[in-house]
């Protein structure tokens, strides 16, 4: 008998969804961050 | 420390699993989503490229033995610091507390495994691309980048394909350890076993949350730097290039935006460890817990307006000198905090002195000259003197070696028996510290002498004044590179013929992995939560 990949114990949907919507604003932060240092200066001409 | 009732029987849970294993070949490592397959992996890979950057830095200090050029033209030299730089930071220093938080945050709060699995596999996968193209760059036409690991331009403007090479490589391992800061921070908020409140949480994952909140704010930053000096190299901007109107100088400003902080994440998760590793051995609960948790976040929000401290010498206004000189040195206080937590934890605690704590001792001690030879430096009219000397070499490495790989190393001594379930060779552990502290010390504290003599950093010669501290500094070099060669032979030792650890081998222990998982811990734990009352 293998050991399955992933972990046995699935997360509830509702820790799932939270999950899933803290990465995205986390993600975004990160995207943000990155695109409003560029703009900042590109707008500076 | 809470106390803890579990909600299944452990070692019922360890039998489940005895009659099998994991995956087995090379398939178990490359699609594996294991939190600690993959915490294991970002080790052995931070101890690879530890050896790789060592290697630079032993030629480097072959090249400073004695004055004059030796082995090396001065473009290949100012390579080897350069890339030993960039390596330790990002391919031994960073991986190391990544591989750390893997193996260790999910059991510490009670979670099945990280939040993102898949996405944890890809942020390890990432380093190995990326490391190929740093490294690279020394078989690239012109050679590796030699601009320091700061990448000023204009000379990183002016520089080959190298430095194409090692901006995708930065864009590569910032996006990795972005994915990695998600993964961390999600499984902190989310993943949390029942009771397990934020102020339950062992020290390790709180640093680790701050410091995954810092890589998120700050990895962006380095990204939209270097994305704009690629544009500069190719495509006919100016962001940085004063020929065309730029300003190099903001470089500087939006690098150290990033840079600084890039400092406290490799020293904060440092602080978590030191603050598991004492209490264990003190057998006492950590002194003001509360107050490191606070301290922590005071460091981190602090980083954010100090950058101006790595350029005094630039020529900014002196009420802006003044500002980053008056908030770098109010940084001391949230640290002189945690150095008086630890030795209040000390304090008449039941000492004893295995390898990980001897390490976390050093750690204090050592960090806590890094921590003042960075005041003296945050003096700014001091610092016009001392910028770019030495002075500075030796401060960092205090840091970033007897600061942040010292907690590194401790923790693999505290943590291998759970990993393995065997026992390290504690006679070679002791003599490691040991050696390793002798090698360093005489390293790095004659750069001090160096610098405050006008000793310049990243050159291959030097004025015959200089001569004999760059001599003892090269032999304790030496000494320290080769006693890593114990730790290696210690680990493998271990994993291959150690005697069996006891459940818990350190009596003072006190987190979720110690008293709750069986030794070693099984592939997959928690598949029932346990609850922290």
């Amino acid at each position: 008998m293998s050991v399955p990949a992933m972990n046995p114990q699935p997360p509830s949907p509702r820790r799932r969804t939270r999950a899933i919507a803290t990465a995205l604003v986390l993600a975004a932060i990160a995207i943000g961050i990155y695109v409003t240092v560029i703009l900042e200066y590109v707008a500076r001409g | 420390m809470s106390t803890i009732s579990p909600a299944h029987d452990d070692h019922t849970h360890g039998h489940d699993h005895a009659h099998h294993g994991p995956p087995h070949g090379i398939t178990r490592w490359l699609y594996t989503t294991n939190h600690k397959d993959i915490g294991t992996m970002y080790l052995v890979f931070s101890c690879i490229m530890f050896f790789v950057g060592g290697t630079m830095a032993m030629m480097i200090r072959a090249e400073l033995f004695k004055p004059g050029l030796q082995f090396f033209n001065p473009q290949f030299f100012n390579s080897l610091t350069t890339i030993h730089g960039l390596v330790m930071i990002f391919g031994a220093i960073m991986p190391a507390f990544v591989g750390l938080a893997n193996w260790l945050v999910p059991m510490q709060v009670g979670a099945a495994d990280m939040a993102f699995p898949r996405m944890n596999n890809w942020s390890f996968w990432l380093l190995i691309p990326a490391s190929i193209l740093l490294l690279g760059g020394f078989f690239a036409p012109g050679g590796a980048i030699a601009s320091g690991w700061t990448l000023y331009p204009p000379l990183s403007i002016q520089q080959g394909m190298s430095m194409d090479m090692t901006i995708l490589a930065i864009h590569m391992l910032g996006a990795s350890s972005i994915m990695g800061s998600i993964n961390i921070i999600t499984t902190i908020l989310n993943m949390r076993a029942p009771g397990m409140t934020l102020m339950k949480m062992p020290l390790f994952v709180w640093t680790w949350l701050i410091t995954a909140y810092l890589l998120i704010a700050v990895m962006p930053v380095l990204a939209g730097a270097i994305t704009m000096l690629l544009f500069d190299r190719h495509f006919g901007t100016s962001f940085f290039s004063a020929a065309g109107g730029g300003d190099p100088t903001m470089f500087l400003h939006i690098f150290w935006f990033f840079g600084h902080p890039e400092v406290y994440i490799m020293i904060l998760p440092a602080f978590g460890i030191i603050s598991q590793i004492l209490p264990a051995f003190s057998r006492k609960p950590l002194f003001g817990y509360a107050s490191m948790v606070y301290a922590t976040a005071s460091i981190a929000l602090l980083s954010f307006i100090v950058w101006g401290h790595h350029m005094f010498t630039v020529g900014m206004p002196a009420a802006g000198n003044l500002f980053f000189m008056y908030a770098t040195i109010l940084i001391s206080v949230p640290t002189g905090v945690k150095v008086f937590n630890w030795i209040s934890t000390m304090w008449r605690g039941s000492m004893t002195f295995e390898t990980p704590m001897l390490f976390a001792v050093g750690f204090i001690f050592l960090f806590t000259i890094g921590g003042f030879s960075g005041l003296v430096l945050a003096i700014a009219p001091v610092d016009i003197t001392l910028h770019n000397t030495y002075y500075v070499v030796a401060h960092f490495h205090y840091v970033l070696v007897s600061g942040a790989l010292f907690a590194i190393m401790g923790a693999v001594y505290f943590w291998l028996p759970k990993w393995t379930g065997k026992m390290y060779n504690e006679t070679l552990g002791q003599w490691h510290f040991w050696l390793s502290m002798i090698g360093f010390n005489l390293a790095f504290f004659p750069q001090h002498f160096l610098g405050l003599a006008g000793m310049p950093r990243r050159i291959p010669d030097y004025a015959l004044q200089f001569a004999e501290w760059n001599m003892w500094s090269s032999i304790g070099a030496f000494f320290f590179g080769a006693s890593q060669l114990l730790l290696v032979y210690n680990v493998v030792a271990t994993i291959r013929s150690g005697r069996a650890a006891e459940q818990k081998p350190w009596e003072g222990a006190d987190s979720l992995e110690w008293t709750h998982l069986p030794t070693p811990v099984p592939y997959h734990t928690f598949e029932v939560a346990p609850v922290i009352k």
